[in-house]
């Protein structure tokens, strides 16, 4: 289980362009629960993700990551528990490594790495099958520089690569939000099958309402550092997206989010 | 130019290049592995080169000194990636001031002299290397080293200091600490590179402070020759593109200067080598922007 209490993070603190990103966020993420996050731009959402992930230090609060406390840990530190996938697309693999290069990077993380070959023969045949399940054909392609694959192809990789190795949660941060419609639906519902196969623990940035209501168990919605609505179970089957919108005509006065969908 | 010159200078153009090789393979692991233009090589080239022979000159065995060499140079490096992780300085910044004082500290190093014969001493290559060509016992260790490097860039910890050197935001969310990584790859590219300066000191019988002028010069130029001549697709071809670059870049500067009609003389190698890299670095931008205007 995942736990953040009380969590702040101010950037810039004390000075003229001082900015509280997230005010005493209280959140409990189960073990197995798929939230989605929404909100609008500059809501911290984002700053939310980076702070689990031990990118962005919090000014106070704590991260508790099954009871080990992660609160002060460095990202790469924090990287044993936590598995991202980021918005831009080629963020989350290496251009310049091949296929298999970047799996196996992947399979290591937060491991120690020691100075045993990195790809052994028998490495090969499990990435081609886990690149099998992708059915992109990439299961033929280990050895191609990562550089020469599509914008969507490296973001089915990316996701596949943070799920090879033992997680505790799966941060996705607008994964999708880079990619074209027919593409980005094509890795949200890879997204779906991979968590539900996997039966893993996962938070998801969104700017899509449809999205934030197909996909997950819980919608949480920020605004201004705050969780300000948040919803699961049989009251989230029934919401709708005119319902989800209301919510945000109430508190939110920038409409920009509201002509998003 | 008699055909025996000819053979002469060949020979003596090529084991150069294998020496350089070995830099060019330190730079490679700089430069375009760790994206870290490591200007550190200036000094711990002729650090390398001091070490050995000041430890030669003390009477230890060539191997022990040579290795001692190694161990400095790899010292080196980690101070000039240390200033930069740690201390949060500019890397090229912090290459020009560890190699600004390894000028002071060479000079230490050799007894507060400026230069070293090693005339009559024993070297690697007397001792150990005996009957054998000098070329190919140079060639036989820049393989070793090269296989150790391409043997190594494929390790799981290979792979983090390459992932490192790509895209330092996937090496963090790998749980790859950069800072170590850095520290480990310059360290071993100037490591190299002192061992070369060893190698360069017990082959021509001297070490001297001012050998390390321009020798990031010739790396890159190297470096860059090799990619001009062999496919960058795999680590295996990229260090051997170095090697070979070195040797290329090599003889045909030693032909250069020796073709006396173009009035080039041995000083203007330097010249040379810098409009050599501003050619190569410019030429395929050049036309690269031609093809998509």
């Amino acid at each position: 289980m995942i736990e953040l209490r009380n969590l702040n993070v101010t950037f810039g603190a004390g000075t003229i362009r001082e900015k509280v990103a997230l005010r005493g966020i209280n959140l409990k993420i189960d073990e197995g629960q798929f939230i989605t996050v929404i909100g609008s731009n500059g809501a911290g959402k984002s700053t939310l993700l980076n702070a689990i992930a031990g990118e962005i230090r919090s000014t106070s609060g704590q991260i508790l990551i099954d009871e080990d406390d992660v609160t002060r840990k460095r990202s790469y530190e924090s990287a044993v528990h936590v598995a991202r996938v980021f918005q831009d697309p080629l963020a989350g693999t290496c251009g310049d490594l091949t296929v298999a290069e970047n799996m196996a990077i992947a399979e290591s993380r937060g491991q120690m790495r020691g100075i045993s070959i990195a790809i052994p023969r028998d490495k090969r045949n499990k990435f081609r099958e886990a690149l099998a399940t992708l059915e992109l054909g990439l299961e033929n392609r280990l050895d191609t520089s990562m550089s020469l694959l599509s914008g969507g192809q490296r973001q089915a990789v990316s996701l596949l690569m943070a799920t090879m190795s033992p997680l505790k949660i799966l941060l996705l941060d607008e994964h999708t939000s880079a990619l074209d419609p027919k593409t980005a639906a094509f890795v949200m519902e890879l997204t779906q099958k991979i968590i539900s196969e996997k039966n893993l623990t996962a938070l998801m940035v969104t700017h899509s309402l449809h999205h934030a209501l197909d996909y997950g168990t819980k919608t949480v919605m920020l605004h201004g550092g705050q969780v300000i609505y948040q919803v699961e179970g049989k009251k989230r089957e029934k919401l709708t997206i005119d319902d989800l919108m209301a919510q945000f005509g109430k508190t939110v006065d920038d409409d920009s989010l509201l002509l998003q969908k | 130019m008699t055909f025996s010159q000819f053979i002469i200078q060949f020979n003596g153009a090529v084991e150069m290049g294998l020496i350089y090789g070995l830099v060019a393979v330190g730079v490679y692991l700089s430069f375009r592995v760790l994206d870290f233009p490591d200007l550190t090589v200036d000094g711990s080239f002729p650090l390398g080169a001091a070490v050995s022979a000041s430890m030669i000159m003390a009477g230890y065995d060539p191997i022990v000194s040579t290795a001692t060499a190694v161990l400095a140079g790899s010292l080196a490096g980690l101070v000039t990636a240390w200033m930069s992780t740690h201390l949060r300085m500019l890397n090229l910044l912090a290459g020009i001031l560890t190699s600004s004082a390894l000028y002071s500290i060479n000079i230490r190093v050799m007894g507060h002299r400026p230069n070293i014969s090693l005339l009559g001493e024993n070297t690697v290559f007397s001792q150990y290397f005996g009957e054998i060509p000098l070329w190919s016992a140079l060639a036989l260790l820049a393989v070793i080293c090269a296989a150790i490097i391409v043997w190594f860039l494929n390790t799981k910890v290979g792979l983090a200091v390459r992932a490192t050197g790509n895209n330092p935001k996937m090496a963090r969310a790998q749980g790859i600490n950069y800072r170590s990584m850095t520290l480990l790859g310059v360290s071993m590219s100037n490591a190299l590179v002192a061992f070369a300066g060893a190698m360069f000191a017990q082959k021509m019988g001297f070490a001297d402070v001012t050998i390390g002028v321009g020798t990031i010069i010739v790396g890159l130029a190297a470096l860059i020759v090799g990619e001009a001549l062999v496919s960058t697709r795999t680590v295996f071809t990229c260090v051997i593109g170095c090697i070979l670059g070195a040797i290329v870049y090599r003889v045909a500067i030693a032909f250069a200067l020796n073709a006396s009609d173009i009035g080039l003389t041995a000083s203007d190698v330097n010249l040379v080598t810098a409009i050599l890299v501003v050619l190569a670095l410019v030429l395929p931008r050049l036309k690269a922007s031609r093809s998509t205007v």
